[in-house]
């Protein structure tokens, strides 16, 4: 966690990643379930931790595709605390998501 | 001579190809030594194992006289490991500025400013490293050696495709850098500049590691001027 006091700008950059990833696979997704006449925002547990691994995943890709790998290594981040700062943001938006379904019912 | 970093009778294979079979690399604070060696004898994946960043099949890497169980590119980073790789270091996610800021605000390195001047990139801060040229690029990533301010430094062909004038420059910070008590391990196939540049020499063949001492013992050595030299090969002495 020391990381996260430290280096607000690197956490900011990957938090920002991982969040604009996040909201695109699940647009697409969204998008697939209504599609399929289904409720985008009443998907099952096992399916948002899927979105989650598939958005960390993508933000892992993106970071391999602009060959950023060796200077976060530089940067002290370990793969695992990347990891972290990716699926934070898929998290915090599969909870809103769970939490507006139940209110809408 | 109390080595820093070493990588110590390591051994690698990709798909059953041996690559290495037993080589050394040592970082010695305040030298800057130079691994040479063909395309293929394995510098590259040498230093990689150094840094962290592929882990080897035998061997070890030590840290300070320890021992490290599993050494990635992130631990030595903290511990005070610089790697500048073969292939472009910066993002081109972000301005040249933003990356050296996130460099000096992890380390409490040098201002991204000065490092910047110090390499002659001032100018282009605020760019995104595409807008670069291979010779200004190589300088931003030097300047972002700079603002960390390792305690070892480790850098992949360097001078790759660079001009003779970015080239002097890499060679001064590299130099300054050594003579400041930093541990740097240079690789690259420009052997005059190396050589003239270097206090040790290593020579990578065959899976394996010699060293040859200082470069004027090095340009002497027998084997290694007949088979990496080359005969007609001009002393290049400092």
């Amino acid at each position: 966690m020391s990381m996260l006091r430290s280096n607000t700008l690197v956490v900011r950059s990957c938090l920002l990643r991982g969040a604009i990833l996040w909201l695109l696979a699940r647009t697409l997704i969204s998008a697939m379930i209504v599609a399929a006449y289904g409720d985008p925002f009443a998907v099952s547990a096992r399916s948002a931790v899927i979105i989650i691994g598939m958005s960390t995943a993508l933000a892992f890709a993106q970071t391999a595709r602009l060959r950023e790998r060796v200077l976060l290594g530089n940067l002290g981040v370990p793969g695992a605390t990347l990891a972290a700062y990716f699926a934070l943001p898929a998290l915090a938006g599969e909870l809103v998501i769970a939490l507006l379904g139940a209110a809408l019912g | 001579m109390t080595e820093l970093l070493c990588a110590d009778c390591v051994g690698k294979s990709y798909r059953g190809r041996r690559i290495l079979s037993s080589a050394s690399l040592r970082a010695v604070p305040g030298e800057l030594r130079a691994l040479l060696g063909r395309n293929g004898a394995g510098k590259s994946t040498l230093l990689k194992i150094a840094a962290g960043w592929v882990q080897p099949d035998t061997g070890s890497v030590r840290w300070d006289a320890e021992t490290l169980d599993r050494a990635t590119l992130s631990s030595l980073a903290r511990l005070g490991l610089f790697y500048l790789p073969d292939h472009d270091l910066l993002s081109d996610a972000f301005t040249i500025r933003r990356q050296l800021e996130m460099l000096m605000r992890q380390y409490d390195g040098l201002e991204p400013e000065e490092a910047a001047r110090r390499t002659g990139v001032e100018a282009h801060l605020d760019k995104r490293p595409r807008s670069l040229s291979g010779g200004e690029l190589r300088r931003a990533e030097l300047a972002a050696v700079l603002v960390r301010r390792p305690r070892c430094l480790l850098a992949d062909e360097p001078y790759r495709g660079i001009a003779p004038k970015d080239a002097e420059v890499l060679t001064s910070v590299f130099r300054e850098l050594a003579e400041s008590g930093v541990a740097v391990v240079v690789t690259g196939h420009e052997v005059p500049t190396l050589l003239a540049a270097a206090d040790h020499v290593t020579w990578c063949v065959s899976g394996t590691t010699y060293e040859l001492g200082a470069p004027e013992r090095a340009s002497e050595d027998e084997r290694f001027r007949r088979e990496y030299l080359g005969a007609g090969f001009a002393r290049a002495v400092r």
